[in-house]
């Protein structure tokens, strides 16, 4: 197979700084790299004619020389992270700069005993006794992630890892407030590389809620891979918020893979509003009976805005439960792909799998392309999937100026409804608050909106 | 839960093939293999005109450089293309028989057992028979009736003769040589088909049907079927094919391209029997079918039925290329998959004009082992203002064993474009059953009536009398398979 | 006719019915009555081979042993269920699975099947009966009908059948007062010295249309009270607790 320039560089660079990088002492994390980078030296970066890249190209990533963030990078002084972290809320805080932990700007202080959280790089560089649970996860996932790598990005995580956050929340623990992930990307970010990798762990019946943000205090073109793995422990309830709202000049790509076992429940939101071009992969396996899952997302796309969500959903046992809602609004030139599998195992009986996609065009360069799947193996089951894409209903439009509404208005209120749809499903207060002011203020900035006025 | 496990579904699996025999005939035939002196040979045979002789190796050429397509939903023992011989004729070829006393009595006895009224119950009922025996023609009926309709009406190889300006002006325009893979290898050598005109304003007085039939060993068929309907005109094209007990995979790569102009319609219906392997999946026909149509005209219409019960492996997507304006496309499919059959099919709906549409029915039915899978495209391009698609995928799978796959493609690239999916997935349910019992209805009549109700949607769009004919090969298919 | 002896049924180590005896002789119309979840149903679907769980007991029909029988057979003998809630089955003609069924009792039964014209002649006077529309016919079984329409429905199939025994599932409930006198028109019009009938319910109403020979009343599992139709209007009067006070051992 023919490997880009870029992926050439990236290989380089690679083996050039893995020296560097933390645990590079460490024979057995130093050898993980080496796998993985071996790895997407052979692979490289996914091509359109890998069936889960049809739709995306990713020629836009591949014009820069992208340049691995060094911890040196990483300057909090003059970061006001009040300014950044999620108004009027109450969370355990993890900030990151351009891929790198700052404990200054952090707080994770009065966690419960049974609770840990910390940094990847620092688990790596100075394992101890008391941490050494979080560095066999790491250690597990990061090979996992090497081994099984679906695409170059993947193996590039691995290949670069160097920091993130490694949680462990312990049998029985509810986390009595949420837990906030930021991801900051600086003022010179520019072609700079963010390769972050987090593992969450959800011990039996523990309960909490992860907010993951992406944010830029530039409009720069970095460029952010970001991994999350969640493993959820019987009866372990974890609600994930994840909202991306980079530069749109930036690029990233970012993942979310989880293992559910017996009765656990996770529920995913993913908005995707920044980034040049955007990749994010829901990827769930249901390994236990009466497992739940749901993940909702809606995408704003504007300008030439790329928007890739790709999701699969393994059920592998039977009585599991999923259901998956996306939906997504395109103005400018933006485009958006949907790919949406569901699997169901042989064995696995009463599965109800339930999706859904809804596309929503506003101007007459914008595009959306879907891919529902059902791939099914037992008979006892109940999925459906349902797709749809056009414009507003004329019909609706015509109905609110009837009432006096100018068309602006009635364009826009129909536009903030379909939106809504997915919004108000969000219990968590202060996270409803933020999408909310996000995407009416996204919304409002596409120029089919404007010109309707 | 009754003793006689009147719900356990999953037991309704086998079947006996009833169309299985092989036909003794002597046949002349090429040995196995195929390069370029096998092409040529082929098209002095059939006295081609240098044009087809040309477009054959093109394709050929093209062909070689070609891998074959491996995304589809199925897995079969790779086909070696040398040990196909290309080239088949009854003896009697040279003197091809006028009418049907001329016919080899023993091709008749075929056709009867296979119980198709090639006689004159088919003529009365009004149906023009083309019926295609191996690889060439060898009756064509009611020729008269047609002509003086001006309807052209033949096997693809008369038409060479005929009507060459014909062939070389439509052949390759819908499906081109370099298609994909076995367009590609049909291309090259295609042995022969049918061959329909309607000329302008010519509503086609009668239902046009070929039952096609393989049947020597070892013979790939490579059936290749025009269609053109010119400005206003109309015709129903019923296709119906069955084949005989055997052992050897068998390879079956037609193309089928159709061409509406303006307002003119093409319904194209299809039942596809052929033989499907044993329980085991030994044996049966592989099934890799281009079929496309092309509304080149203002309002032209374009409207493929099929329903798939047979053949070991089926790969095909007929499609509609929607390029005038106002044009329609609609695709209405029943797929069954038993034991361990596989079926890899849908369609294409290629949105390019303005005010398009198309309607896209799937049903899918798995039994036993087999593997159903439903693949479709629908594009709206940038210029289709206005484009409509509606499409519905059913599944319903018996027993644990089979598998119901759904893999929609939807591209929209225009703003006014309406496109709705929906797939669901089911089984027959216990009280579904039990009511039918309830009302006498045996085991075997219940699921045969569930099953037929579920793919009601497609029978409806086809000819009253294929509609039946479908209804009892489903209910052949689901047959001897209770408890 | 039908003979029941000491029939107990057990789903999921629950009693459901708990040593019935119940004997319908040709001609009778026979009402078990009880409140929700008494085992009425459950005794519907024992009879008519739904259910084959049983722990204890014996069921003949005209000296048959039904539990040797399959549904479809017990049906061809005669064996009506007009169902409590009838499902829906999307595509298939309500004309296709009524001619087919009774098509299949004709075979049954050695009689040549109908043809298309006389089963529709016999259809549509039938239907004039239960003020059923001719659209009826062509629609899927019971799918987009309201509540009516399907006892309707049921009824329409019950007069074509011509059963020996006929189950009448709470065919009343969800009838108003017009629905339930056609209703009741029609399972009169098939009533002669040959036919039975069961009548499930929980309203003593239908009772009025349809008139009783023998009253049965089923609590948790068991009949506790057996009187002529006098009994219907004392249980309206009453209720059900009346005779749970009065008949102590039904309790347990």
């Amino acid at each position: 197979m023919k490997v880009s320039p870029l992926a050439n560089y990236l290989t380089e660079q690679g083996n050039r700084v893995a020296h560097a990088l933390p645990g590079s002492s460490i024979d057995s994390v130093a050898q993980i790299r080496k796998n993985a980078l071996a790895r997407f030296a052979l692979t490289g970066l996914p091509r359109m004619t890998d069936e889960q890249w049809r739709y995306t190209n990713i020629r836009s990533l591949e014009k820069h020389q992208f340049e691995l963030s060094q911890s040196s990078d990483c300057k909090p002084d003059g970061v006001n992270i009040s300014e950044w972290r999620l108004p009027k809320a109450d969370t355990y805080l993890a900030v990151f700069l351009d891929g790198w932990f700052c404990s200054e700007l952090s707080n994770l202080e009065n966690l419960p005993d049974t609770a840990n959280i910390c940094s990847l790089a620092e688990i790596l560089e100075f394992p101890t006794n008391a941490n050494t649970q979080s560095f066999e996860l790491a250690l597990q996932e990061l090979r996992s992630m090497s081994a099984n790598a679906e695409h170059g990005f993947t193996a590039l995580g691995a290949g670069f890892a160097a920091d993130g956050l490694v949680v462990q929340v312990g049998s029985d623990v509810t986390l009595d407030k949420p837990l906030e992930v930021l991801f900051l990307s600086q003022r010179d970010a520019d072609t700079r590389f963010c390769n972050v990798n987090n593992f969450v762990y959800a011990g039996k019946g523990a309960n909490f809620q992860l907010i993951e943000r992406y944010l830029s205090l530039g409009d720069t073109n970095h460029l952010t891979n970001s991994s999350f793995t969640f493993n959820l422990e019987a009866d372990a309830q974890v609600d994930h918020y994840r909202i991306q709202n980079e530069s749109e000049c930036a690029f990233h790509i970012g993942s979310a893979k989880t293992r559910q076992k017996d009765s656990s429940r996770y529920r995913i939101f993913s908005i995707s509003l920044g980034a040049l071009l955007n990749r994010h992969e829901v990827i769930q396996s249901l390994d236990g009976e009466n497992s739940h899952c749901e993940l909702k997302g809606l995408y704003i796309g504007r300008g030439n805005q790329h928007i890739d969500n790709y999701t699969t959903i393994a059920h592998e046992c039977a009585d599991a439960t999923s259901d998956e809602f996306y939906k997504g609004v395109l103005d400018d030139r933006a485009r958006s792909v949907f790919h949406g599998r569901i699997k169901v195992a042989p064995g696995a009986q009463h599965t109800d799998a339930q999706q859904q996609n809804r596309n929503l065009l506003l101007s007459r360069n914008a595009e959306a392309d879907t891919k529902p799947q059902l791939e099914i193996y037992a008979d006892d089951v109940k999925c459906s999937h349902g797709a749809t894409i056009g414009q507003l209903d004329e019909n609706a439009v015509f109905y609110l100026r009837s009432r006096g509404l100018t068309e602006e208005q009635a364009r826009t209120m129909l536009t903030d409804a379909f939106a809504a749809e997915i919004v108000n499903d969000i219990e968590l207060e202060p996270v409803l608050t933020e999408v909310s002011n996000l995407v009416q203020k996204k919304l409002s900035s596409g120029n089919s909106i404007k010109e309707a006025a | 839960m009754n003793q006689s496990t009147a719900t356990d579904i999953s037991g309704f699996v086998n079947r006996e093939y009833k169309e299985g025999f092989v036909t003794d005939i002597e046949s002349e035939t090429f040995p196995p293999g195929l390069d370029e002196d096998v092409i040529i040979a082929l098209s002095a045979k059939k006295n081609e005109p240098e044009f087809m002789r040309d477009w054959r190796l093109k394709a050929y050429a093209r062909w070689k450089k070609m891998t074959e397509p491996v995304w589809a939903h199925v897995n079969y023992t790779p086909i070696d293309y040398q040990s196909i011989s290309y080239y088949s004729a009854p003896k009697s070829d040279a003197d091809r028989p006028k009418s049907l006393d001329e016919v080899d009595p023993k091709l008749l006895e075929t056709y009867e057992k296979l119980g198709i009224p090639l006689s004159e119950q088919k003529m009365l009922a009004g149906v023009a028979v083309d019926a295609v025996f191996d690889s060439v023609s060898v009756a064509t009926t009611f020729k008269k009736t047609l002509a003086d309709a001006g309807v052209i009406f033949c096997s693809f190889s008369e038409a060479v003769q005929e009507h060459p300006e014909l062939v070389q002006k439509y052949l390759g325009s819908v499906v081109p040589s370099g298609d994909n893979y076995f367009a590609a290898l049909n291309s090259a050598v295609f042995s022969d088909g049918s061959f329909v005109y309607v000329p302008k304003g010519v509503r086609c007085p009668m239902e046009l049907s070929t039952y096609f039939r393989i049947n020597a060993m070892n013979t790939g068929q490579f059936e290749r079927t025009l269609i053109v309907a010119e400005e206003g005109s109309y015709v129903s094209y019923l296709e119906g094919c069955t084949a005989p007990m055997r052992d050897e995979n068998q390879l079956h790569a037609a193309v089928v391209e159709l061409i509406a102009f303006k307002d003119a319609e093409i319904k194209y219906s299809t039942v596809q029997n052929w033989y499907p392997g044993d329980e085991e999946g030994r044996g049966g026909i592989y099934n890799f079918v281009t079929k496309r149509g092309a509304c080149r005209g203002e309002n032209a219409k374009i409207s493929w039925t099929q329903v798939e019960t047979g053949s070991a492996i089926t790969w095909k997507y007929p499609s509609v290329m929607l390029e005038a304006d106002n044009s329609i496309g609609e695709f209405y499919s029943v797929a069954l998959t038993n034991n361990c059959q596989q079926a890899d099919t849908g369609t294409k709906m290629v949105h390019i004009g303005q005010n398009t549409s198309s309607t896209i029915i799937s049903k899918g039915v798995s039994a036993g082992r087999g593997q159903n899978s439903y693949r479709g495209l629908v594009r709206i391009l940038k210029g289709a203002e206005n484009a409509r698609n509606y499409s519905q995928c059913d599944s319903l799978l018996m027993g644990d064993r089979c598998g119901a796959h759904t893999f929609p493609y939807i591209e929209v690239k225009n703003p006014t474009a309406k496109v709705e999916h929906e797939a669901t997935t089911s089984r027959i349910s216990e009280d579904q059953m039990f009511y039918c019992r309830q009302r006498g209805l045996s085991e075997e009549d219940s699921v045969s009536m569930i099953v037929n109700g579920f793919c009601k949607e497609v029978f409806k769009e086809l000819p009253m009398e294929f509609a039946v004919e479908a209804q009892k090969l489903l209910g052949i298919s689901l047959e001897g398979a209770v408890g | 006719m039908l003979s029941i002896n000491d029939l107990c049924v057990q789903i999921e180590d629950k009693k459901i019915l708990d040593g019935i005896n119940l004997d319908v002789a040709a001609g009778e119309v026979h009402a078990v009555m009880g409140p929700n979840g008494s085992g009425k149903s459950t005794l519907a679907n024992v009879i008519t081979g739904k259910l084959d769980n049983l722990t204890q007991g014996r069921i003949t029909f005209n000296g048959m042993d039904l539990l040797d029988l399959d549904p479809e057979e017990r049906a061809r003998e005669g064996i009506f269920l007009a169902f409590q809630h009838p499902i829906e089955i999307p595509g298939v003609n309500n004309i296709y699975l009524i001619k087919a069924a009774v098509n299949a009792l004709r075979r049954h039964r050695g009689e040549s099947e109908l043809d298309a014209i006389d089963f529709l002649a016999i259809v549509r006077e039938k239907m004039k009966l239960l003020q059923i529309n001719e659209s009826f016919l062509y629609r899927s079984v019971n799918e987009g009908f309201s509540g009516g329409e399907k006892k309707r429905n049921e009824i329409l199939q019950m007069m074509m059948l011509e059963p020996k025994l006929t189950v009448l599932d709470e065919t009343d409930s969800g009838l108003d007062i017009d629905a339930l006198k056609i209703v009741s028109r029609g399972v009169n019009s098939l009533a002669d010295a040959g036919r039975s009938t069961v009548i499930i319910t929980h309203f003593p109403r239908i009772l009025e249309y349809i008139v009783p020979d023998h009253v049965h009343v089923l609590i948790g599992g068991r009949i506790v009270r057996s009187g002529g139709k006098d009994l219907a209007h004392e249980l309206e009067k009453y209720g059900y607790t009346w005779v749970i006070e009065d008949t102590p051992a039904a309790v347990a």
